[in-house]
């Protein structure tokens, strides 16, 4: 069967937990077919794959946010739409969830202009944003309003009109761009449409906005707006939708998708590959901390340094290795250097992209540090190699760490400390290093709870069935 | 507009008529002064000749010459003289101050080469007298490179130094050839009159020249000015200039051709047709004044006003209140406008039948002469509407009306070709022009949110609001 996976600002461009999730995914079904549908931000990055691409992909379809910048502009046309196109227009403008997604397809993707500047440059498009502004929006900037809404639209407007592969079933790793076009595929297509939410795009990209300077202040809750839009039209569309943890499905459901449609599926690791890893010397009396993780502003790297700073003075013999590419931000891992410096820190190195698996067994403790996670691998990579884990309270740590009723282990597997605290985080790695019996006693529960619930296979088989379901779903209707 | 727009708005705000005359009077010097200056010089020479009884050929020569000189040159220059108003007003938009006098250099030489070549074919064919082609020759390059000047001048809203430039220029023809004609008498040739009238003008064009150095010769030179990719950008314009140029000649062309005469084998003219165009065109003066005036104190504060709260932050409601606004005092000072100009033309028409027999009007001549007043005042008025268009920036409408005009005068000119119609085919070709365009004036106002905003082009690099196009 053939699967599409629509993936956005990921695959195949960048490492990380996403990519390296579908990546496996795909390398674990070679019975299945699969067509990449890549959303990319950037025309440049065309082509730059990070994966060898596996040999059951068929077709690695490559599309770009600012792909608009090469088409010809031509202003003066004048369209007529009908009420029912108008008022899906203006919803999506608007971010109003009542949304008539199909109707929104069908104009988006009408053969009356050319181009979807040419339709973004026309009288009804002008006529409308005037009116809604004059309805709903009479206090902004006129002139601001109409570049943000611009802006906000060409994108979407240029995506839709994507020709899209045929497939037997449509999976979205993510909502918002990559949502909207599974939901195409299922319109256009008549097939089942899937959806996994690893984080919850519309709270990141709300976030993100929120920090955003690019954004002014009045004009950031239409683009948080929008982008819960967007959001909805995959809980919408989707036959199915799975997330990793519970908080994330309470998440969703607040943000309108029925309960009904979501299935809890965490992540899975090959828990095999992490047994009889190459282990410490009997000789050495150092502690070994470690972090397994990508050099990038989100994993708050600063605020690990500042901890193992705090670290070292209470245990002089620890180390600190930060196993992870660091190109990704060149300009912030100038920055962490630079802290170490200053901060006089020794004993702690930058690998730089590795095998993990060569260096964990060695490892006292795992920290992780992150302002925001779906489900981290590097938690779950600990666990399955039995070592205790301090991890900041962001995504599904506190459930992977503390366990849940499902997968029957109890106790702790290691340690929750707040985002960016720093001093706490440093606490509860004094504490593990000074206490080596915890640190056996977590690491074993860790890696009983991996083998419960978080097995590869258990993954693989889930999605395999789904697979098969919601083919022979959407061959009955 | 600042210059003339403030002295303007300081003389309307004085009290009382004194300073109602003098604003008009201070408008009228610097719009229709340089055409005055030149009227007024062309009929004081021929009153001179009169009076010195100087023979018939050479007086026939010169004002044939002359005309032929304002015509031609005028025509030519005209596509030039539109889309480099436009890109000077970009120029000094955007502060290429160092650009300016490299540019005005440059498309000087590109005008005379263009120029140069309808005069060389003239020269070429025609049986003229190498002695009178020379001086006439040099007389029409001197008013290629004069209405270029003045477009550049104007930039600079210096319209008082253009008045003054003509009014100079044109007391040292007139003294010129008062000197030559009390020198040589009853044996003046029309060489020497030519070379009277093209030394009035050296002396213009060399007066607007100091002017342009003085006001664009800055401190470092800078690279040769883009002329094609402006050309290319503005090409529209280049076109609207030439059109209305064409037209607003060609029912003189007509006539020269369907009820002309050979003078020399070498001028077509209609001496009756041509009499009653020169004096019908002075009734038109008043709108050109007002005009001026009505853009100054009235339209242009709230044009102005319109466009600031697009780029300074409106919201959308500001905006349509800017815009209602606008279109209010649009339509008003229309309405105004044609008012006035309708009294000065009844007046003027009146006064014809009254007092142009006595120079030796035919009552043909009188009959023509109220129709071209009419004409005119249409005339007058398609073009301020084009200009209008111009300032909303619609150079596609400005294109189509501009083309419409021209071959509304063509067709207009050969289906009323005969003697008994003289004026009427630019009268029906302006009327029918005047509403279209009045027509798409009213549908831009009402459109031009949309024309303003989605004209824009989409990558941000190039965004930036439109400039207004100036008159």
């Amino acid at each position: 069967m053939r699967i599409c996976i629509v993936a956005e600002g990921s695959y195949p461009y960048v490492t990380g937990g996403v990519s390296s999730w579908i990546h496996a995914l795909i390398q674990s079904m070679p019975h299945h077919e699969f067509t990449i549908f890549a959303i990319g931000a950037e025309e440049k990055s065309r082509g730059k794959f990070r994966y060898e691409i596996p040999a059951n992909v068929g077709e690695v379809r490559e599309v770009f946010l600012d792909a608009f910048l090469l088409e010809e502009s031509r202003w003066g046309r004048s369209f007529s739409l009908a009420k029912g196109e108008r008022d899906a227009l203006k919803s999506l403008l608007s971010g109003k969830n009542d949304m008539d997604w199909n109707t929104l397809f069908r104009l988006m993707r009408d053969n009356r202009w050319e181009t979807s500047t040419e339709f973004l440059m026309s009288r009804d498009y002008f006529d409308l944003l005037s009116e809604l502004c004059r309805e709903q929006y009479d206090h902004l900037p006129f002139r601001e309003m109409f570049w943000t809404v611009r802006s906000m639209i060409l994108p979407f407007m240029q995506l839709v009109r994507e020709t899209l592969p045929e497939a037997d079933v449509y999976h979205s790793v993510s909502t918002g761009y990559a949502g909207v076009i599974a939901s195409l595929g299922k319109y256009l297509y008549q097939k089942p449409m899937l959806l996994t939410e690893h984080g919850i795009y519309s709270r990141e990209r709300e976030e993100e906005i929120i920090k955003a300077d690019w954004v002014k202040g009045y004009f950031k809750d239409l683009w948080i707006r929008y982008f819960y839009g967007l959001a909805n039209c995959a809980y919408e569309s989707a036959d199915q939708v799975v997330t990793l943890f519970h908080r994330n499905k309470e998440i969703q459901m607040e943000l309108g998708c029925p309960a009904s449609k979501i299935a809890i599926v965490p992540n899975g690791i090959k828990a095999p590959e992490y047994v009889d890893l190459p282990g410490k010397k009997p000789d050495d009396g150092s502690i070994h901390i470690g972090a397994i993780v990508r050099v990038v502003p989100i994993k708050d790297i600063k605020t690990m340094i500042h901890s193992f700073y705090a670290v070292k003075r209470e245990v002089p013999n620890a180390t600190f290795t930060i196993m992870g590419p660091y190109d990704e931000d060149p300009e912030y891992y100038r920055e962490c250097l630079e802290l170490v410096d200053m901060l006089g820190v020794e004993d702690l190195t930058f690998t730089g992209s590795v095998d993990v698996k060569q260096y964990i067994g060695r490892m006292d403790v795992i920290v992780l540090t992150s302002i925001s996670e779906g489900q981290p691998l590097a938690v779950l990579e600990a666990m399955a190699a039995g070592k205790p884990v301090v991890a900041t309270d962001v995504g599904s740590c506190r459930e992977l760490l503390h366990g849940n009723e499902a997968d029957g282990v109890d106790g702790q597997a290691g340690l929750i400390a707040p985002v960016l605290d720093d001093k706490e985080i440093a606490r509860a790695i004094i504490t593990l290093c000074k206490n080596e019996g915890k640190r056996k006693e977590m690491g074993q529960i860790g890696f009983q709870r991996v083998l419960k619930g978080y097995t590869h296979e258990q993954f693989i088989h889930w999605y395999d069935s789904m697979y098969q379901s919601l083919l022979r779903e959407g061959a009955r209707e | 507009m600042a210059g003339i727009g403030f002295q303007l708005k300081r003389l309307f705000d004085r009290e009382g008529l004194a300073g109602r005359i003098q604003a008009i009077s201070y408008a009228s010097f610097v719009t229709v002064g340089p055409m005055l200056s030149c009227m007024l010089a062309v009929t004081v020479i021929h009153w001179l000749l009169v009076q010195t009884n100087a023979p018939f050929h050479p007086r026939e020569i010169f004002q044939a010459g002359v005309s032929y000189a304002f015509a031609f040159s005028f025509i030519i220059t005209s596509p030039f003289a539109m889309y480099v108003t436009r890109s000077v007003s970009d120029q000094l938009y955007e502060k290429r101050y160092d650009a300016l006098l490299p540019s005005f250099y440059s498309c000087m030489q590109i005008t005379l080469a263009v120029a140069f070549v309808p005069a060389f074919l003239f020269a070429l064919f025609t049986p003229l007298g190498l002695a009178e082609k020379i001086p006439l020759f040099v007389l029409y390059m001197e008013l290629v490179v004069i209405w270029m000047e003045v477009v550049y001048v104007s930039a600079m809203k210096a319209y008082r130094k253009v008045a003054v430039a003509f009014a100079g220029g044109m007391g040292v023809a007139v003294l010129g050839i008062w000197i030559l004609l009390y020198g040589s008498g009853q044996a003046v040739s029309a060489s020497g009159l030519l070379w009277g009238m093209a030394g009035g003008f050296f002396v213009t064009a060399c007066l607007l020249l100091s002017e342009i150095e003085r006001f664009f010769r800055t401190e470092k030179p800078a690279i040769p000015f883009s002329f094609r990719k402006d050309a290319k950008r503005y090409q529209s314009l280049w076109f609207i200039g030439l059109f209305t140029g064409l037209s607003m000649y060609e029912h003189q062309f007509a006539q020269w051709m369907w009820n002309g005469m050979w003078l020399e084998d070498t001028f077509r003219i209609s001496p009756e047709y041509d009499v009653a165009v020169f004096y019908a065109v002075l009734s038109v003066l008043p709108s050109l004044i007002w005009f001026v005036i009505s853009v100054e104190t009235a339209f242009y504060p709230k044009f102005r006003q319109y466009y600031d709260s697009v780029i300074g932050g409106g919201t959308i409601l500001d905006i349509d209140v800017a815009r209602k606004e606008m279109e209010k005092v649009l339509i008003g000072e229309m309405a105004m406008l044609m008012g006035i100009q309708l009294v000065f033309s009844l007046i003027a028409i009146a006064a014809g039948i009254q007092f142009l027999p006595l120079i030796g009007f035919t009552s043909q001549m009188v009959d023509t002469f109220n129709i071209l007043v009419m004409a005119f005042f249409v005339y007058i008025m398609t073009s301020i509407v084009l200009l209008l268009l111009l300032y909303f920036d619609d150079r596609k409408g400005a294109l189509a009306l501009s083309a419409l005009l021209l071959a509304a005068n063509l067709v207009c000119s050969w289906l009323l070709r005969d003697v008994q119609y003289q004026g009427l085919p630019l009268f029906a070709a302006s009327i029918l022009t005047l509403v279209a365009a009045l027509s798409r004036l009213v549908y831009r106002m009402r459109r031009l949110h949309y024309a303003t905003f989605s004209a824009q082009p989409l990558s941000a690099s190039e965004r930036g609001m439109p400039e207004k196009a100036e008159a």
